[in-house]
């Protein structure tokens, strides 16, 4: 039958299509057709296609590309295609061209995995009888531990091949990705629904997990790579890097695995930083909202200027291939706020509990050994002096920048102060640099965050040989008294607990095991004697003072009872 | 060598339920490795995984127990250990191995008010 084509584009397709070994409309072609409606005073049909391919995207937003374009002859065009054709067409092309013309409503999915209605009581549809359904949320795996393959079950098909699943923390707009699993444990192909009805609007952004990428400077810019196999953002969220220095932008989609694209590159250099945002389209379209800064590793940058090696990470933060899962950014704040004392000092995400403790020890006994440890130099470095087996004659002179490995959501991931603001041009940075030319000192943050002794920091920071004496019961009034004078004096006095071997007495004691306190002082109230501590993460404490700063005062008897070794400097 | 709590927003998201429970009892304890007395403050050891049976009073949130129930977890080799007794807000996540417990210190992690206002921030 003699089709009356008005369209151009349309007309085009068709004659290919019949004149192909193999005429068909098919799920893949049918986008061309799509574009060939939704072309417009909108959209271009080449910028039409590119949308309607665009990862992600769901069969409703392909609708809607395509139904915001189309005219009345269009209409007609796709009702001849229907009617007179004679064009095979595979169910969900032809379910869109029958929706576009108002002869049937959208259907949203087709497959083994169908799914009906919205998602306002959990996840309903049909598959085949006795398959498990399984699903992960592709808006929230990124900010989370998920792989694309976490799924959790949401439900089984019953006998008729329905099911009702519920995944938690489901918000309007967010992308799931179901498939089925058979009994024999084969799986269909993958199904990635929007969710709607859940609220009232979409309000839940996209996110973007800056931790996963990586930036290095080649000599054609800058690269970013993707350095895990967990998302880094959700499928076709729209992710814009913004050269800090040079203003020039940089808009990706994030692809179907929620990975950049290959072979991205930013225009910079060494030392650049960029800031990155991300928008699903329907929160944050504008990129104000910035989620965090990339910093190009090397380079010279900062108003201190210079760029000093920095010591490496701990094992624990290196990639496989030896680079390090944070960056480092330039801090710019006072070496000191006030005088150094112990509540500046919070240990970080590392094994060296012994060093915070220490210094927190040395701060409150004595600040200006701090100040005269550390030292701003006239071209914006620091240098802090230690000494070598605890011997004034053998200093050891560290020259180091400001550069610390920093959270995407901002502050150190080491060594930090809570002296206030944990922002870069305002943290105050005795502790974090101290703490950074230790292990400049000793090779890097492994060497110094596997554990270590408290007594041979204070050593190596006073340049005064060490000791340290077991705790016991039988020596408690000794160890009292020996505190309470070395504290007068203004020597500084750390503590350790018992290995992880004994970790049972401590649970639900607000006491850890196999680690470092700092010990401030003794008192004596209504006849008892109390040993007064600090947890050098600035937090968690025996008993309930309302404050939860690490401050906390201990019965003699309890610190006999849970603690194993006292340091003291000889 | 005993680290900080995690921050508690990157542990939410892997979380399948958070509870305030007690344990009832230690069902499985592997073999603790016993450390001599050393000068060190800290040092890398390990307290050894068990299997403890947890009473449920309150539901924080998640679907995987009810109160007034009990629930078999893995408390994973790690920093602290349990016996019967210790309580306190449990927060739990789906390993190969079962339910887990999560958070370097177990019930001594954080407070139960903040594992509520993570959670409530998270959508939870």
């Amino acid at each position: 039958m003699t089709l009356r084509l008005s369209d151009t584009r349309i007309r085009t397709f068709v004659e290919a299509q019949k004149s192909s070994a193999t005429p068909k409309i098919s799920d893949a072609n049918v986008l061309e057709l799509l574009a060939a409606v939704g072309d417009g005073s909108r959209l271009s049909f080449e910028k039409a296609k590119t949308e309607l391919a665009r990862p992600g995207l769901t069969r409703k937003q392909q609708f809607d590309i395509a139904a915001s374009g189309l005219s009345k002859s269009e209409k007609s065009d796709l009702g001849q295609l229907l009617d007179k054709s004679g064009l095979q067409m595979d169910p969900g092309a032809k379910n869109f061209l029958e929706a576009l013309i108002g002869r049937a409503p959208l259907q949203e999915t087709f497959g083994p995995l169908n799914i009906i209605g919205d998602q306002k009581n959990g996840i309903a549809g049909l598959a085949k009888p006795g398959e498990v359904i399984e699903a992960i949320n592709l808006s929230t795996a990124p900010a989370g531990r998920l792989h694309l393959t976490d799924t959790m079950v949401i439900g089984t098909a019953d006998a008729s091949g329905k099911f009702l699943g519920t995944l938690p923390d489901v918000r309007e707009g967010d992308l799931i990705r179901m498939r089925t699993r058979a009994a024999d444990g084969s799986t269909s192909d993958w199904l990635t629904i929007q969710a709607k009805g859940v609220e009232a609007s979409d309000t839940r952004n996209a996110v973007v997990n800056l931790e996963r990428m990586d930036l290095a400077a080649t000599a054609a810019g800058v690269t970013v790579t993707h350095n895990t196999g967990r998302p880094l953002s959700e499928p076709g969220a729209q992710l814009r890097f913004v050269n800090v220095r040079t203003g020039e932008k940089v808009d990706v989609v994030a692809t179907d695995k929620g990975s950049l694209p290959a072979g991205l590159l930013l225009p910079g250099k060494a030392g650049d930083e960029f800031k990155v945002s991300v928008s699903d389209g329907k929160n944050n379209v504008t990129h104000a909202a910035v989620t965090g800064t990339l910093k190009v590793p090397g380079g010279t940058t900062g108003p201190g200027g210079v760029d000093l090696p920095d010591p490496k990470m701990h094992k624990d933060e290196l990639n496989a291939d030896g680079t390090p899962k944070f960056k480092l950014e330039r801090f710019t704040g006072p070496l000191f706020i006030n005088e150094p004392t112990a509540g500046d000092v919070r240990q970080g995400a590392i094994g060296n509990c012994y060093f915070p403790a220490a210094l927190a020890a040395v701060a409150a006994q004595n600040p200006q050994v701090i100040k005269d440890a550390i030292k701003q130099n006239p071209d914006g470095t620091y240098t802090v002096r230690f000494y070598e087996s605890g011997n004034k004659n053998r200093p050891v002179d560290i020259k180091l920048d400001s550069d610390l490995y920093v959270r995407s959501f901002g502050g150190p991931i080491y060594g930090g102060s809570l002296g206030g603001s944990v922002e870069k041009d305002k943290m105050e940075l005795w502790y974090p640099l101290i703490e950074k030319a230790y292990a400049q000192w000793k090779g890097s943050y492994d060497a110094i965050g596997n554990g270590g002794s408290a007594g041979r920091v204070m050593s190596e920071v006073l340049g005064r040989p060490q000791g340290y004496e077991w705790v016991s019961a039988g020596n408690a009034e000794r160890l009292y008294n020996r505190i309470k004078t070395d504290i007068a004096r203004g020597v500084p006095v750390a503590a350790g607990t018992h290995g992880s071997d004994q970790a049972a007495r401590y649970t639900n004691t607000g006491v850890y095991a196999n680690h470092a306190y700092s010990v401030l002082g003794v008192e004596e109230k209504n006849g008892e004697k109390f040993v007064k501590l600090r947890n050098p993460w600035g937090q968690s404490e025996y008993g309930n003072d309302g404050k939860n700063d690490g401050f906390f005062s201990l019965p003699l008897s309890k610190f006999t009872e849970l603690y194993a070794s006292l340091y003291v400097l000889n | 060598m005993a680290k900080p709590p995690e921050p508690i927003e990157e542990v939410i998201p892997a979380a399948e339920a958070a509870v305030v429970a007690e344990v009832l009892r230690v069902v499985l304890q592997a073999p603790q490795q016993q450390y001599a007395p050393s000068e060190e403050t800290s040092r890398p050891t390990t307290a050894a995984k068990q299997v403890v049976e947890l009473k449920v009073s309150r539901v924080l949130f998640g679907g995987l127990v009810s109160a007034g129930k009990t629930l078999e977890v893995v408390k994973p080799e790690g920093a602290y250990a349990l016996a019967a007794g210790n309580h306190g807000p449990f927060v739990l996540g789906r390993t190969a191995e079962g339910v887990e417990i999560l958070g370097r210190y177990g019930p001594d992690t954080w407070p139960e008010g903040l594992v509520q206002q993570a959670a409530q921030k998270l959508g939870r």
